[in-house]
């Protein structure tokens, strides 16, 4: 007999709760959402711009102006805004700067051609306009730039002090500006010109004071260590001494965990007494022959040792943190040791000055006049660890910028001037071009005043009005004009105010905020996977975690 | 009675549970017991040291078997007693009664099982039910659970506990204030103590079981360290080898149920502590199953609960969806439900709310007639102050705006140590002004910029107007006016003369004049409940919280020469493991001979020096504590590794790590040591006086009760910071609010010549500047606008800026006649620290919270 057809099986493409979106509806969905993201940043950018206070479920606040530090704290989950916090990224960790403008850039191309999208202009179209556009305009800018004169290191000093402050223009430490930027540059020139590795410079934060009580070190410091009885009776001040770097716990101690020594008689017992002692004896007197005046440690050293140093006039200090020792060796020379034994004079650093000093609550021990002082430290004072945070973060835009400057030497006028002259140089270039793609690059163009519009927006001036002084400005071929927040004009030359920019950071903020956009509008459909389950928290579930797992905690800072 | 209860021990041996009424009175008994108990509960050795049982009868009896019965071996058991096993009611109810019957062999603890919360999601709540038919049983034993001791302490050495360490207790005192007859709390030191864990990682780190911290080897290290102990002992943790040392030996962590959940796998373990505190540990496998349901493949129903409930704490969030113009949704923040944000001036002036009401409540404690402050943490600790870092601190304020207000009042007080109220009141007051700027709609950029340049001017006239006040070692009189200001509004005002004077000493002793240098260790500053104020004495050498380790030792020793000591008075014992076969009678005779010629050659050893005074870091046998007695040798044991420096920096001696290396020059010199004894009690202190080097000097602070010490120990801290900081640098302005005064006349002639708008905004920072003088007037019982126009109007006129508030009414508004000093620095830091943090509060304009996960 005829079987009845099988029933025609469902085709099961995707998983069960898998969420799929596609087409023009996701296009233009997933640029307001970037633009949601956009408007929530756009009041910290310029020198009036305003910070955020962002707490996190711990109930830790962060108080920042930095468009980088913003984009993570704000844990966004949509996939097409976390572009966002990328190319914030990216551009915090290639120029440290300017993240807030990359971003704002990215979000307002997206937003002068969604009309486009509406219209059904395809997508391909527009990224061919913007890539030409960015290209035209990172073009003029190596056109116009101005190379700096580094002939004249005073003149040239001087630069970098201003590119310090138009940095810190619009940060906490605003008001402190000539200091900062005075230390940024310091800091920055004793590096070791060629290499200009930043992380030799130590950031210590010691609440309490105010900010300009902070001060640069022209060589190490780190707190003082955990250190046992004995410690007080050691000097804490020397001049020119021998520095020993180990990694070397020195205490009484099993010299394996895993051994057991069996012991045959009682008069044996006191041999092993004694040969434990006389181990970590030899590693001392080691030590003291070597002529070291300071020995450090990234292992602890003991009360037994810290005495017997104190005995000897020398001074020690245990469970120094890795990266303040290895900072110390740089500085000092010589080479950390793992082992007591056969250490030669050419395994020992030596400094200036040595001194255990007093900042703020805290003891610091401070190495200076190093003869490799090829790094520094800056100690930040503030009221609240909040101030000292936000100063650390605009301290490190300023020394990725001065170090840029250092390394490119090429600048550009900030305050929108730079921006302002590519809107200008596109427009023109764009009437020139026949079909659709003019009214992409126009709309390039006019997305780049988002820059000195919003400047003029955070500071209360009337943004239209200055945009269209501007405008005829650079229409008269006067390229540096720029916003001026504080001048009653609202314009002005921002070469000659000194707002300079390295164009560095313009070129790579361009690049990539035109590269994320387009990267967005190449997306027409997003499939997102049923949420997976939560990851299983170990083999044993923590006894009673379940209804506070998550609770907020009020309590948390430990009493002094 | 006892017999009664040797039934039921009998009884419950057979893993037969008790009666509902034997239940009852079991625990109605034992509960009087352990409220005599302390947190701190002092334990004496020998001692098997046991962890967490969790119900597994079975292997308590094992544990018994190979550790000895009770009541032949002491036992610590060191909480968790129930849930997850199928016995805990049996288990929970034969420790219970062993505490009766032999209280002074048995110690229990408390762990975080012990809860009415945890029992009933883990199963004791469920057990019980199902054993009895009704939750008394649970009732009963709930009840008699917060009634156990949260810690024990081994001789002295060995801190025993359930979880580990807390961020809020520095020292054991900390542990035995707390009121510990409640539920365990979700946070606090109390529920610390329950559910920390040592962990790898430095510091204080969230705990992932949602409560309690994890803590680093520095905590454990500094604690122990701190409170002269050897090592934590605690449980709480699965460790599959049983116990587990950590931190560089300073934790040990020991798990006592074998198999745990009948599952695991795992190793259980004790550890037996001898008299001398040496130990060892026993390990232990399950117990032979009797009767016990076979391990089922099926994961116990608390398991599947307790997973199921974490999914859903971390389960997606439920996110409120954001439309688009086509009416698709979309998320853009993780668990944007949650977040809450406030914006622009809305969220300006929200904070400048916060900020006032926190200044507002300190207000009143400003000035020499400020009133006081009680507060009264979540544990129940009194503190009555009435200075303005301490009552911040302790307030637990919780908005984050508030917080930097906290932040400020304690940089204060880390930098100067005084005027932590006036900064919080100025600081209050600019907000308050700049909230009605921001009404007339000026930028706050621009509020924050004049501010800031008011600032300037106002610390530029300070400078101006400081005055040097000449003192030196001879004639300390003004240095003593500047103390009894600071001391001025304090609650031992009344004997401030006598603190002032304290104090300078203190600071003057210790003081490097070369070096402008005033190392703060080398004031200690202790106290004791009894006596009056009037008692508190300046002790020119160190005073250290400990008797003679005999009674029969002479109480004084005059022209001491000490022998400070960092090993214990016992054979030295390598560090290595090892172990010492004896199997002839003769090589038993012969250890025993080593250790008494050991003992013998010790004594020698430090008489040979010259030495007629022990002090040991660790503790000594009661043999060695024989022989120096007939060898005239008085000697202190358990002395802290601090204490121990001081000593040894006070007496120019040196620290000996080992009787070999003994000689006379590392000796310590003291003129007088004493013991002495206050009043009625018997509590001792040691004295060291006339030592071989004054600088060390410590204040030793009497009161009538705790609270008064306390304050007294801060009021005391204010006029030694008010000390140092004019003995650093000796310019100062005058008090009583004249030099605000003054600023905020010098302030309001600047902004004149300002054409900007920042112009008002420094006119703001003037009448800011006159907060000061206002709540002090008003807190004076001074009409206080009337009060400070007058004042005004004079310095204007009569061009003095030292005229200001008379505060105590003795009809004089020259501050400098009064002696009512500042040092200079601390004005000036209050300055620069309240124009910081108004910056910061009015640059702030979205706020973003994460919000907090629903119960």
């Amino acid at each position: 007999m005829q079987r009845s057809l099988p029933m025609q099986p469902t085709v099961v493409l995707l998983k069960e709760g898998t969420d799929t979106s596609q087409g023009k509806p996701q296009l233009l969905s997933n640029i307001s959402a970037i633009l949601a993201i956009a408007e929530t940043l756009a009041s910290t950018l310029g020198p009036r711009g305003m910070d955020k206070l962002i707490v996190s479920e711990r109930g830790e606040a962060q108080i920042t102006n930095d468009g980088a530090t913003i984009m993570k704290l704000l844990d966004i989950v949509h996939p097409a805004a976390r572009t966002l916090v990328d190319i914030a990224r990216a551009q915090d960790a290639e120029v440290g700067d300017g993240t807030t403008s990359v971003v704002l850039l990215a979000a307002q191309m997206l937003k002068e051609v969604r009309g486009y999208i509406e219209e059904g202009v395809s997508p391909q179209i527009i990224m061919k306009g913007f890539r030409q556009a960015a290209q035209l305009a990172i073009d003029r800018i190596k056109a116009i730039e101005i190379t700096v004169d580094r002939s004249n290191p005073e003149r040239f000093r001087s630069l970098l002090l201003k590119c310090a402050s138009t940095s810190m223009s619009s940060k906490l430490i605003h008001s402190e500006k000539p200091f900062f930027s005075k230390m940024v540059v310091d800091a920055v020139q004793c590096l070791d010109q060629e290499d200009l590795d930043e992380s030799l410079i130590g950031v210590k934060k010691i609440p309490g004071g105010g900010m300009q009580d902070s001060l640069l070190i022209q060589g190490v410091a780190f707190k003082k260590t955990f250190t046992y009885a004995g410690a007080e009776q050691q000097p804490k001040s020397f001049h020119n001494p021998l520095i020993l770097s180990l990694n070397v716990e020195l205490e009484l101690k099993a010299e394996k965990d895993n051994a057991e020594v069996r012991v045959e008689a009682v008069s044996d017992y006191q041999a092993i007494v004694d040969a434990e002692w006389e181990i970590i004896y030899r590693k001392l007197e080691a030590i003291e022959k070597t002529g070291a005046k300071v020995v450090l440690s990234k292992l602890p050293i003991g009360d037994l040792a810290t005495q017997w140093f104190a005995d000897r006039d020398i001074f020690c200090a245990g469970r120094v943190p890795a990266g303040d020792l290895q900072r110390v060796v740089q500085a000092v020379g010589g080479s950390i040791q793992s082992t007591c034994s056969d250490i030669r004079r050419e395994h020992l650093g030596t400094c200036g000055t040595f001194d255990e000093r007093q900042m703020g609550g805290e003891r610091y021990n401070v190495f200076e006049e190093c003869p490799k002082a090829k790094t520094c430290t800056l100690l930040l004072r503030g009221g609240a660890e909040q101030f000292i945070e936000e100063v650390e973060r605009s301290l490190h835009d300023a020394i990725m910028v001065v170090k840029r400057a250092v390394k490119n030497g090429e600048v550009v006028a900030g305050g929108g001037a730079i921006e302002m002259d590519l809107s200008a140089h596109i427009r023109k270039h764009a009437l020139s071009i026949p079909g659709k793609l003019q009214l992409v690059m126009i709309a390039f163009a006019k997305a780049l005043e988002i820059i000195p519009r919003q400047i003029c927006d955070n500071a209360g001036l009337d943004s239209t009005d200055v945009l269209n002084k501007l405008r005829m400005k650079h229409a008269n071929g006067e390229k540096w004009y720029g916003v001026d927040v504080d001048g009653v004009e609202g314009v002005r030359d921002n070469m000659e105010a000194f707002v300079w920019e390295p164009s560095l950071v313009k070129v790579n903020a361009i690049g990539s905020a035109a590269e994320a956009a387009c990267l967005i509008l190449s997306v027409d459909e997003t499939v997102r996977g049923p949420q997976s389950e939560a990851p299983n928290p170990g083999p044993r579930a923590p006894p009673g975690a379940t209804q506070r797992a998550l609770r907020g905690r009020g309590r948390g800072m430990p009493r002094r | 009675m006892e017999h009664e209860i040797d039934g039921w021990i009998a009884q419950l041996s057979q893993c037969k549970q008790l009666s509902e009424a034997d239940v009852k009175r079991l625990c109605d008994k034992t509960r009087e017991i352990l409220m005599e108990e302390s947190n701190v509960q002092p334990v004496r050795c020998p001692v098997t040291v046991c962890g967490d049982i969790h119900g597994q009868f079975h292997d308590l009896s094992e544990l018994f078997r190979i550790g000895g019965n009770s009541p032949d071996t002491n036992y610590l058991f060191m909480g968790d007693y129930v849930d997850r096993g199928y016995y805990s009611v049996e288990t929970v109810t034969l420790l219970v009664a062993l505490k009766l019957r032999y209280r002074d062999r048995v110690t229990i603890l408390r762990g975080n099982h012990e809860s009415r919360q945890i029992t009933q999601v883990y199963g004791f709540y469920d057990e019980c039910l199902r054993k009895y038919g009704n939750a008394n049983v649970w009732r009963f034993f709930t009840d008699l659970f917060d009634y156990l001791p949260l810690t024990a302490l081994i001789e002295n050495q060995i801190f025993c506990l359930h979880g580990g360490l807390s961020p809020s207790i520095d020292t054991l005192d900390h542990v035995r204030g707390i009121d510990r007859v409640q539920e365990v709390p979700h946070e606090g030191p109390m529920c610390d103590l329950l559910w920390s864990d040592p962990d790898d990682r430095c510091g204080w780190g969230i705990s992932p079981r949602g409560a309690g911290y994890t803590f680093g080897q520095d905590i454990s290290e500094a604690f122990n360290h701190n409170n002269g102990l050897t090592l934590v002992a605690r449980a709480h943790q699965l460790i599959m080898e049983g116990y587990n040392w950590s931190q560089d030996r300073n934790v040990v962590t020991i798990f006592s149920a074998p198999n745990y959940c009948y599952r695991c796998g795992n190793q259980a373990a004790i550890m037996e502590m001898d008299e001398k505190l040496s130990y060892s540990f026993l390990q232990f496998d399950p117990a032979p199953r009797v009767g016990e349901p076979l391990v089922s493949r099926r994961v116990p129903d608390y398991f599947l609960n307790a997973s199921s409930s974490d999914n859903s704490a971390m389960a997606e969030p439920q996110a409120m969806y954001a439309t688009d113009e086509y009416g698709r949704p979309f998320i853009i923040l993780r668990e944007q439900a949650k977040k809450t944000r406030s914006h622009g001036v809305e969220a300006i002036k929200s904070h400048i709310l916060a900020a006032r009401t926190v200044a507002n409540i300190i207000r009143t404690s400003l000035g020499p007639r400020g009133l006081d402050k009680i507060l009264i943490s979540p544990d129940g600790d009194i503190t009555v102050t009435n200075d303005g870092a301490t009552i911040l601190s302790q307030m637990e304020v919780e908005h984050q705006i508030a917080k930097l207000l906290v932040q400020l009042s304690k940089s204060q007080d880390d930098e100067i140590g005084d005027g932590t109220t006036g900064v919080v009141v100025l600081a209050g007051a600019l907000l308050e002004q700049s909230e009605a700027l921001l009404d007339r709609g000026i930028h706050p950029i621009r509020i924050a910029d004049g501010f800031e340049r008011a600032c300037s001017v106002a610390v530029e006239h300070l400078d101006r107007i400081s005055d040097r006040v000449e003192f030196s070692l001879s004639d300390t009189s003004n240095l003593i006016k500047t103390a009894k200001t600071s001391l001025g509004s304090k609650i031992v005002s009344k004997e401030h003369e006598k603190f002032a004077e304290i104090a300078v000493d203190a600071v003057l002793s210790v003081t490097d004049f070369e070096r402008k240098d005033v190392p703060f260790d080398m004031i200690k500053v202790d106290g004791k409940v009894g006596g009056s104020l009037a008692d508190t004495a300046l002790i020119k050498g160190v005073l250290v919280d400990k008797d003679m380790s005999h009674p029969q030792m002479p109480s004084v020793v005059r022209d001491a020469k000490l022998a400070i000591l960092t090993c214990p008075f016992e054979p030295p014992r390598p560090k290595t493991k090892h172990k010492l076969d004896i199997t002839s009678v003769e090589e038993y005779r012969r250890l025993r001979e080593y250790e008494h010629d050991k003992f013998q050659s010790m004594i020698k050893m430090v008489k040979d020096t010259g030495a007629n005074l022990v002090i040991c870091q660790w503790g000594f046998d009661d043999e060695a504590n024989h022989l120096l007695m007939q060898n005239d040798l008085p000697a202190v044991r358990w002395v802290g590794g601090p204490e121990i420096e001081l000593i040894a920096i006070a007496t120019n001696g040196r620290i000996v790590p080992r009787f070999e290396d003994l000689s006379p020059e590392k000796l310590g010199k003291a003129g007088l040591v004493r013991e002495v004894t206050f009043g009625t009690t018997r509590d001792k202190m040691l004295v060291i006086e006339e030592c071989a080097n004054a600088r060390t000097v410590t204040v030793f602070v009497r009161g009538s009760n705790k609270m008064i010490v306390d304050e007294a120990k801060r009021a005391l801290h204010d006029a030694l910071c008010a000390v140092r900081n004019l003995v650093v640098d000796n310019r100062v302005v005058y008090g009583g609010g004249a030099a605000d005064i003054s600023c905020s006349l010098a302030v309001a002639k600047a902004a004149d010549e300002i054409p900007s708008i920042e112009q008002y905004a420094m006119r703001a920072f003037a009448s800011a500047l006159d907060a000061v003088p206002l709540a002090l007037a008003e807190n004076s019982g001074l009409s206080p606008i009337e009060t400070l126009a007058e004042v005004k109007s004079r310095q204007v006129k009569e061009g003095h800026s030292t005229l200001g508030i008379d505060c105590l009414g003795r009809g004089d508004n020259d501050m400098k006649e009064q002696f009512v000093y500042d040092p200079l620095i601390s004005k000036r830091q209050q300055y620069l620290l309240a124009t910081q943090l108004v910056r910061a509060v009015l640059k702030i304009d979205d706020v973003i919270t994460a919000g907090e996960a629903e119960e």
